[in-house]
């Protein structure tokens, strides 16, 4: 616990290395002069017969995306390169040595808080991972400083208790071994970016460090003391974000997701570092922030406008990675460490739900990658944010396009004979440009996998907890079968999002399914009908006025069709589980699970489910615990006289009928008032003061 | 289940007598007690016996009982048992009924009960020193003149001639 202020750390303008600018124009080669190689091979086979507009478009699509696509390409194969030579993760450790700057005099330990930004997000899985995290802090090192802190932004009013209690649980647990704290906000204002913001405005002051956790999000103890120590040991670094690998959910859908992310995320974080350096990106969670400098310069503005390009900044993550980076500070990726995790989304519609979100943010940077300062790879991250959702857009209009031009190639009968030549004119075959270029196309995407797989050869243990080289290379065809389904249909989604959020739609916040909940036929026609028909239109038309075209569009077009039983059967637990039993799509952390994760396993299924017999809310009213916890919990807020009237008809409108008589809402306005959660705990004991025996159930909380 | 708050005696005559209305008093704080957790009965009476003791004497109404002020007195009774600190003042502190339910638990240790109930300030978070964030400028990029001449604003540009020209000389050929 923080016994005494500490003079805030003033930021100072670090003294920056020269920067790796050769490596990062050697990347820029290599997709401009991939991209221009396969252009032009396309534009030699468009332009057979003269360019067209609507070729001059295809061109133009197919260069993008094809840039788009080697970009990741070429950061896989540096991974790969890197995983070949065993030199993962050394150039944070090697930029402290050779920059000639001082390590932090170790003097007194750095302080760090824990901070688990929540939002209606489930208390006791919450509870769960946290205790898991902290508890693996104790076991790896007690030389460290470590505080807790759990920023509630929860509107629920029975979530908002349920995260007391757990709150209380925690705190007695780790008494007098590491600080828990918890703070609710009222008024959530700018969403999660306000709420760390809050906690940095109030309690930044105590702390060097601070490391982000997502509700789901676990970090091991020793990944947590190596990222204090790496922070130490570089000053003029202000971020270090670590992969956060997805585990513990059981879908197919997830579970397909766990696997690519084991094999094929290191390669490519090793790729992203290697290539980036000190000029990498933030996750906005898994990563440990320089409390100093971020509270100096990341303070976010509102941008000009309404929603869904104004107002406030939804993915706050990358922009707050590019202020850093404008003030001078380094941010790193830690792609060498393991031990940080989170839970992906268990259904390919979750999944798409929380791209919503992401697409609308990603998109409101549109308004950001132009900002002053901004360091030229910073705009680059802001644009492939942005590209992440626009390559959708454009996919689907390169296969319109295609569509088109075949129509028109279709009627367009070949003229052997030109007017005032005596030679005839031939048909020339581009077959063989054709199908290269295909072959190319096809590697670019596969190969990363590809790689991935063979770096699994490198590591023989590693091999063995994905299941052997057998095991994992069909799950390697498994996998890539799935999303050569699914590319298409999650292609569908973002292209309506990116519509519907150009129409001016903006996105609710809401709270993120975490759980393994499976998706229901009705919930899967709802959200695929429109899919399915697209496809039904494209194939129809397609087979109808060009049925060369057709063949070539059936790996596209089977995905969508097939969309409301594949999103059924791939939300299913059943077949997930199945699959771990035949070893296929297993990771190390299913076969050969860390410490960190067999601690939340054991707490959440630990965890008994709350008897419903009453509701929480109840309970803070009548119980003695319940409401002194809740009561501490609160600050006392001046009210007005309107106010004060709200809130006393809102009790005498309790006192009538009952809990059911208020709505969620107006629970909240009680819950956060003190004097009337007093008033009545008061009222209720005048109630039951010498009236029946109380239920068990009402009382005896802690 | 559905709390309906009414009062259960509206109107307690006054004849009959104190001590009626004291063994009544008695009866509610040991209903109120045991379900704050004091399950061990020779301390939930003498807990109750000293509560009352203290109401009577701050001249409390026993025909019209303010629970407020029963709650109140519960709490500041279990500080005192608990050696908990009592802020004083006109501040809730509820801390008393809190370190009783702690102390039923085996898991919270006696000894760091006054640690875990007794920070500096409040006591779900430490002490707030507000410090704002200052708002950063995210204004867009316009092209001015004197950038033309600032090296920082040419180094993107000549990387990327750089590297055009070295793609010049492998393509072109």
């Amino acid at each position: 616990m923080p016994q005494a202020a500490r003079e805030p750390k003033l930021p100072r303008e670090p003294k920056l290395p020269r920067e790796p600018t050769l490596r990062r124009a050697l990347l820029f080669c290599l997709v401009t002069a991939s991209t221009f190689g396969a252009v032009m091979v396309l534009g030699t086979i468009l332009a057979a017969q003269g360019l067209s507009l609507l070729e001059l478009g295809i061109l133009g699509l197919f260069g993008l995306l094809f840039a788009w696509i080697t970009t990741s390409f070429w950061i896989s194969c540096a991974g790969f390169a890197l995983h070949l030579l065993g030199r993962r993760g050394q150039r944070l450790h090697d930029r402290s040595r050779t920059a000639g700057i001082d390590p932090k005099q170790s003097g007194d330990a750095s302080r760090t808080a824990l901070i688990m930004p929540i939002y209606n997000e489930d208390p006791v899985r919450v509870r769960a991972g946290l205790e898991a995290t902290l508890q693996s802090v104790l076991e790896y090192s007690t030389a460290e400083h470590f505080d807790l802190f759990i920023l509630s932004d929860s509107t629920d009013p029975e979530i908002w208790l349920a995260e007391e209690k757990a709150w209380s649980r925690l705190n007695r647990e780790f008494a007098g071994k590491l600080s828990v704290y918890y703070r609710h906000r009222p008024k959530n204002l700018a969403r999660k970016s306000g709420n760390i913001a809050e906690f940095c405005e109030s309690w930044g002051y105590l702390y060097d460090y601070m490391v982000v956790l997502d509700a789901d999000s676990i970090m091991s103890g020793r990944c947590l003391v190596k990222l204090v120590r790496r922070m130490d040991l570089n000053p003029q670094v202000g971020l270090i974000q670590v992969p956060p690998v997805p585990v513990l959910r059981e879908s197919f859908f997830a579970r397909s997701q766990q696997f690519a992310a084991s094999v094929f995320g290191p390669i490519f974080a090793s790729g992203l570092s290697f290539w980036f350096g000190g000029g990498s990106n933030y996750w906005g969670h898994n990563a440990i922030i320089r409390v100093a400098p971020f509270m100096a310069h990341c303070g976010l503005p509102n941008l000009p406008g309404r929603e869904p390009f104004g107002g406030e900044i939804l993915s706050h993550d990358f922009v707050e990675a590019a202020l850093l980076r404008r003030a001078g500070w380094e941010v790193w990726l830690a792609d060498d460490l393991s031990g940080s995790y989170e839970e992906p989304p268990p259904t390919l519609i979750d999944h798409a739900k929380r791209d919503r979100r992401w697409c609308q943010g990603n998109l409101q940077h549109l308004r950001v990658v132009f900002a002053e300062g901004l360091r030229p790879l910073s705009r680059l991250h802001l644009g492939m944010g942005i590209m992440s959702y626009l390559s959708s857009v454009f996919w689907f209009l390169l296969l319109a396009l295609s569509g088109l031009e075949a129509l028109r190639q279709a009627g367009t009968e070949h003229s052997y004979f030109i007017e005032g030549n005596l030679f005839p004119n031939w048909p020339v075959s581009y077959a063989f440009e054709a199908t290269t270029l295909l072959a190319i196309t096809l590697s670019i995407l596969y190969l990363p996998k590809i790689l991935g797989y063979l770096a699994l050869f490198l590591d023989r243990r590693r091999l063995q907890a994905h299941g052997g080289p057998a095991k994992a290379g069909l799950s390697l065809l498994l996998e890539s079968l799935t999303s050569i389904l699914l590319a298409p249909i999650l292609m569908l989604f973002q292209a309506s999002f990116v519509i519907s959020i150009l129409g001016g739609r903006s996105v609710r916040w809401a709270a993120q399914q975490r759980d393994d909940g499976e998706t229901s036929w009705a919930e899967a026609a709802a959200a695929h009908l429109g899919h399915t028909l697209i496809a039904l239109l494209a194939g129809c038309l397609s087979y109808l006025y060009v049925p060369d075209f057709f063949f070539w569009l059936t790996p596209v077009l089977l995905g969508p069709l097939l969309s409301i039983p594949l999103s059924r059967f791939t939300s299913r637990v059943d077949v997930g589980r199945r699959l771990l039993d035949w070893g296929i799509f297993l990771t190390p952390c299913e076969s050969d699970p860390p410490r960190v994760l067999r601690d939340l396993a054991r707490r959440i299924a630990d965890a008994k489910p709350e008897t419903a017999r009453t509701s929480l809310f109840e309970q803070a009213i009548a119980d003695p615990f319940a409401n002194a916890l809740h009561l501490t919990l609160l600050t006392r807020e001046s009210r007005s006289r309107s106010e004060r009237l709200h809130l006393d008809a809102l009790i005498a409108r309790f006192q009538e009928k009952g809990a059911a008589g208020l709505t969620s809402s107006e629970k909240r306005d009680l819950l956060s008032d003190p004097e009337s959660m007093s008033s009545l705990h008061a009222l209720a004991w005048r109630a039951i003061d010498s009236g029946p025996p109380i239920p068990d159930h009402l009382t005896q909380q802690a | 289940m559905e709390t309906q708050l009414k009062p259960a005696h509206p109107n307690v005559p006054q004849t009959d007598g104190i001590e009626i209305l004291r063994a009544r008093l008695l009866a509610g704080l040991d209903r109120y007690l045991r379900a704050a957790g004091v399950h061990e009965d020779a301390f939930r009476h003498r807990l109750a016996a000293r509560i009352c003791s203290q109401l009577q004497t701050r001249g409390m109404d026993l025909v019209r009982i303010d629970w407020r002020v029963v709650i109140e007195a519960v709490d500041r009774a279990l500080c005192s048992e608990y050696q908990i600190a009592d802020p004083g003042g006109e501040g809730l502190n509820c801390k008393g009924r809190i370190a009783q339910a702690y102390c039923q638990r085996e898991t919270t240790d006696p000894a760091t009960l006054g640690a875990l109930l007794e920070p500096a300030d409040g006591w779900g978070t430490p002490l707030r020193s507000p410090k704002a964030m200052p708002d950063q400028e995210l204004a867009p990029w316009r092209p001015r003149l004197p950038w033309l001449w600032q090296s920082a604003a040419w180094r993107p540009a000549q990387s990327v001639v750089v590297s055009f020209c070295c793609l010049a000389v492998v393509l072109v050929p």
